[in-house]
């Protein structure tokens, strides 16, 4: 068992405009929106001004209001230049409906990509926010192994 | 899925006023001689077209004071200047105000009543009384969750909800840009050691006929006491099913919709006849007039 035994959540810039930032996570990867933080008077002097967690799978997103302008993402590809990206994995027979998905909302994106037969990731999908955080969607070769259970709190 | 009833019209709005004569008289200066005044006792009705506005006398009236709550009248574009200079005469003091709704870029005059009620003097044409109502809550998400998942209204525009705060608000921090003093917010920053500026972040709602300017408090206003459903300032909306059905819903789907968020929260109603009253989390208050 490892020290830090999973891995929670991320806080991220997510757009200047949060409400449009949280239409990204739940029109694109169907995250459902938990809560806001920063809307309400008590929070008001406190918090950084509004803005919205939500859940994509088991996984929570703190997104952030990011301010100046957005990252010229010009020449670049979706999948990063050394940067972290976000991955999700999607069952492989739902991986074709995401992809038409991407399609249809005209998110910019790269692949499918196929990866090596030898590993354990199947086939993937590049694609970024509107502020230019990179995600990923794949499916896994090894989508039937059973792994650790995933601990979100307590014993 | 949505709610199995459709709120309509605006019909209405009830004020709190501590002298009924004087709030007759103030708002029949701005509505006009079309406006027609039915009083009975404790409380004053001024019917215009399909609207009307009800005045109910309290001796401690609960009013705007310093929160963003404001009614807008409607009141014809070459009327509101010789308004303004009358009602400047009579010793109200008017603030010439914009604020951030794209319909409202412009300074429009706002006037409190003598009871301390503001209202917005909003030029244009109808044959009601309200151009809008403005409404403050301490919790804004809550107020989104009753007034967009539970009761259907529709978004319309949204404004401050992005921590850049951009020149506009430099600008009122500045003194040169005359935003409502609702519409913005200050706070001493421990980082920069200065007084920032912020947009309150607002939520515009279309509820039925009736546009709804949302606004977050910029700090605690006393509410009346969480049992109290029927009261005043009182929106009044027409709906299309009767009591039973809403409040069946408010009782079932309405509550579990609230409970998402607000775990053990419901909403809280009372039905009388054709009528059912409902308290927001703001503590504003609404009724439901059945084939109102």
């Amino acid at each position: 068992m490892a020290f830090a035994e999973n891995f929670s959540h991320s806080g991220i810039g997510c757009s200047s405009d949060v409400r449009e930032g949280e239409a990204f996570y739940v029109d694109t990867l169907n995250a459902q929106p938990h809560s806001w933080i920063g809307l309400n008077v008590d929070d008001l002097m406190h918090a950084r001004g509004p803005h919205p967690c939500v859940i994509a799978g088991d996984f929570l997103f703190v997104t952030f209001p990011q301010a100046g302008p957005a990252r010229d993402r010009s020449g670049e590809r979706p999948r990063g230049i050394g940067g972290a990206r976000h991955a999700f994995a999607v069952p492989k027979e739902r991986f074709p409906q995401f992809v038409d998905r991407l399609r249809e909302l005209e998110t910019d994106f790269e692949g499918p990509v196929a990866h090596p037969e030898s590993g354990p990731l199947g086939e993937s999908v590049y694609f970024t926010d509107p502020v230019g955080n990179h995600f990923e969607v794949c499916w896994r070769r090894d989508e039937d192994h059973q792994y650790h259970p995933v601990i979100v709190g307590g014993d | 899925m949505g709610s199995p009833f459709r709120i309509g019209a605006l019909l209405g709005a009830a004020l709190e006023v501590r002298d009924l004569d004087a709030a007759e008289a103030f708002y029949g200066e701005i509505l006009g001689e079309s406006a027609r005044v039915e009083r009975t006792r404790g409380s004053s009705h001024l019917v215009m077209g399909p609207q009307f506005l009800e005045l109910v006398r309290r001796a401690r009236p609960r009013v705007s004071a310093d929160t963003a709550q404001h009614h807008a009248l409607v009141v014809s574009g070459a009327r509101i200047q010789p308004l303004c200079e009358r009602l400047t005469g009579e010793g109200h003091q008017i603030g010439w105000w914009r604020e951030d709704h794209p319909a409202e870029r412009t300074p429009a005059p706002y006037v409190e009543d003598p009871s301390g009620n503001r209202v917005q003097l909003a030029g244009g044409r109808s044959t009601g009384i309200f151009d809008h109502v403005a409404l403050e809550f301490a919790d804004l998400e809550w107020a989104e969750d009753l007034y967009v998942r539970v009761l259907g209204a529709e978004i319309d525009h949204y404004h401050g909800w992005s921590s850049d705060r951009g020149p506009e608000v430099e600008a009122w921090l500045a003194g040169t840009d005359p935003a409502a003093p609702w519409t913005r917010y200050t706070r001493f920053s421990f980082r920069s050691r200065t007084d920032e500026a912020h947009a309150t972040p607002q939520l515009y709602l279309r509820l039925g006929g009736a546009r709804l300017a949302m606004f977050l408090a910029r700090r605690h206003v006393q509410e009346p006491p969480e049992e109290v459903v029927r009261g005043t300032p009182r929106l009044v909306f027409s709906v299309d099913r009767p009591p039973s059905e809403v409040a069946a819903y408010f009782d079932g789907r309405g509550r579990e919709i609230i409970a998402e968020r607000y775990r053990g929260r419901t909403i809280r109603h009372e039905t009388d006849d054709d009528n059912i009253f409902i308290r927001d989390p703001g503590g504003n208050f609404i009724e439901l007039r059945y084939g109102g």
